[in-house]
């Protein structure tokens, strides 16, 4: 029998306005999916994963919502056939999988190289036909994880300004002119200046942590 | 500093390049220039991961926006009190509006008598983390060599070390996160990170990272993460748990966190 997607909660914004926000950088809407949904996302994935300890389980429900951002930052998904909600599920239940995997026996009891993305039997239909791919992104966030932490060391030490001036152009992709607004500059190039002023300072920082 | 030594209006000019908001024939202006200048194509290189650091930074600090929602939520569903359950009795129609009138207070007494509020107000209590703080014996870490020329990754894992013993264990926590894969062996990469969470009053983190090292067929660590795994149960109110697993502990002949096991019990 096909598992069923626990009901959607009814006051679930629609997926136009999820990804409106989104796109506009509203981490709020993360949070308010992780609250409507962790705890049916761990109901529904339990049984699916019992070998599983249920703080993996959130592990993987929180990490599938930023895949869920970046694939919608990046323009990798632009509209959506269903909800929001099972983007996110689907996107959990293959790092759940993952997880399994990389499990150090006696726990990993199963045998899970017959698993791959297109091999998911215990998905319903709907999200069977979805595959946030998070193993890329993951992978490239692992790599550079030890460059990263240089970096993280000396952003930690930029201004308040330039931390958020930076964070929202590169990593939350805001446009130059979306900021200009936001810090009330006269204009677009007073913004273009002041970043290339913070990723200046930034180098610097990074110079030192360096040595 | 930059190793490369390019201009501010350089600078500006490549990072706008990479940003792909350059017009036209500035692009093809830097194009020739990255196809002519090695110094140049390795500035660029250097902006690129620059600009990948600052991604990850901001996934990170979107990670932890998460956990900290999940936090609240955690806290918000232990803070719910469960509804108490119906009179056993039937009630006398005369007396109707008089139950009506003191339901609440009716409700809250057999709540308490029922022990609900009373274990929901134990495990309220702040105490259990200074208390399961004080019982956390302090593991000493691993030894930060003085060698001259140590890799990159043993430099993290002295870096992770010594924010450690610096008690600065969200530092520690934080590096140690970010060793490669196949630094330290797994149980060992598991222990430590166990330890850091447990510093950090990432509890049930820990208890998941104890729990994983106990499930370890071999290893050096298990003892030490039997004791760490009753400390993280404690340090979450959950004190039956926690009873039971230091129980197991000093049940078993010459561990050597007995005697802190005992103490700990006494505490219970």
């Amino acid at each position: 029998m096909t598992p069923s997607l626990p009901p959607a909660d009814s006051a679930e914004p629609s997926g136009e306005d999820t990804l409106a926000q989104v796109r506009a950088g509203d981490y709020r809407v993360l949070d308010s999916l992780y609250r409507r949904y962790a705890r049916a996302f761990a109901d529904w994935a339990a049984p699916r994963h019992p070998e599983l300890h249920s703080d993996d389980l959130d592990d993987a429900f929180q990490r599938a919502i930023i895949v869920f951002f970046e694939h919608v930052r990046d323009a990798r998904l632009t509209t959506l056939t269903a909800k929001p909600r099972t983007y996110i599920f689907g996107a959990a239940h293959r790092i759940c999988l993952d997880t399994k995997k990389k499990l150090p026996s006696p726990i990993n009891v199963f045998t899970f190289s017959a698993i791959n993305s297109s091999t998911l039997p215990d998905l319903p239909p709907e999200m069977a036909a979805i595959d946030l791919n998070y193993a890329d992104l993951e992978e490239q966030a692992q790599e550079a994880e030890l460059r990263d932490a240089l970096v993280s060391r000396a952003i930690r030490q930029l201004s308040a300004d330039c931390r958020r001036l930076l964070t929202a152009f590169y990593f939350d992709g805001q446009s130059l002119t979306r900021l200009a607004d936001e810090f009330s500059h006269r204009d677009v190039s007073v913004t273009a200046v002041r970043k290339s002023q913070c990723l200046s300072r930034l180098r610097t920082l990074c110079g030192a942590e360096r040595r | 500093m930059s190793a490369f030594p390019l201009t501010d209006a350089e600078w500006a000019t490549l990072e706008a390049y990479a940003d792909d908001s350059l017009p036209a024939e500035d692009r093809s202006a830097v194009e020739a220039r990255l196809a002519a200048d090695p110094s140049f194509q390795a500035a660029l290189a250097e902006h690129q991961l620059l600009v990948a650091g600052i991604r990850s930074y901001g996934r990170a600090a979107l990670r932890d926006r998460l956990r900290r929602v999940a936090a609240e939520l955690r806290e918000s569903e232990a803070a719910q009190v469960p509804a108490p359950a119906p009179a056993p009795r039937s009630v006398p129609v005369m007396r109707v509006s008089w139950v009506r009138r003191w339901r609440p207070l009716a409700a809250a007494a057999a709540l308490v008598l029922a022990g609900g509020l009373g274990t929901w107000l134990l495990l309220r209590q702040p105490g259990y983390q200074a208390t399961a703080d004080r019982f956390a014996v302090a593991d000493p870490g691993l030894p930060v060599l003085m060698a001259p020329s140590r890799g990159a990754t043993q430099k993290l894992i002295d870096e992770a070390m010594n924010a450690y013993k610096l008690n600065d264990a969200a530092t520690a926590l934080q590096t140690w996160n970010a060793l490669p894969a196949g630094a330290v062996g797994p149980d060992t990469l598991l222990y430590y990170r166990g330890i850091f969470q447990l510093r950090t009053h990432q509890n049930a983190q820990a208890e998941a990272a104890m729990r994983r090292l106990q499930a370890l067929p071999s290893t050096a660590f298990r003892e030490r993460a039997d004791y760490y795994f009753a400390v993280a149960l404690w340090a979450q109110g959950r004190i039956d748990e926690a009873r039971t697993a230091f129980e197991r502990l000093t049940a078993i002949d010459g561990h050597p966190y007995a005697a802190d096991a005992r103490r700990a019990l006494e505490q219970l």
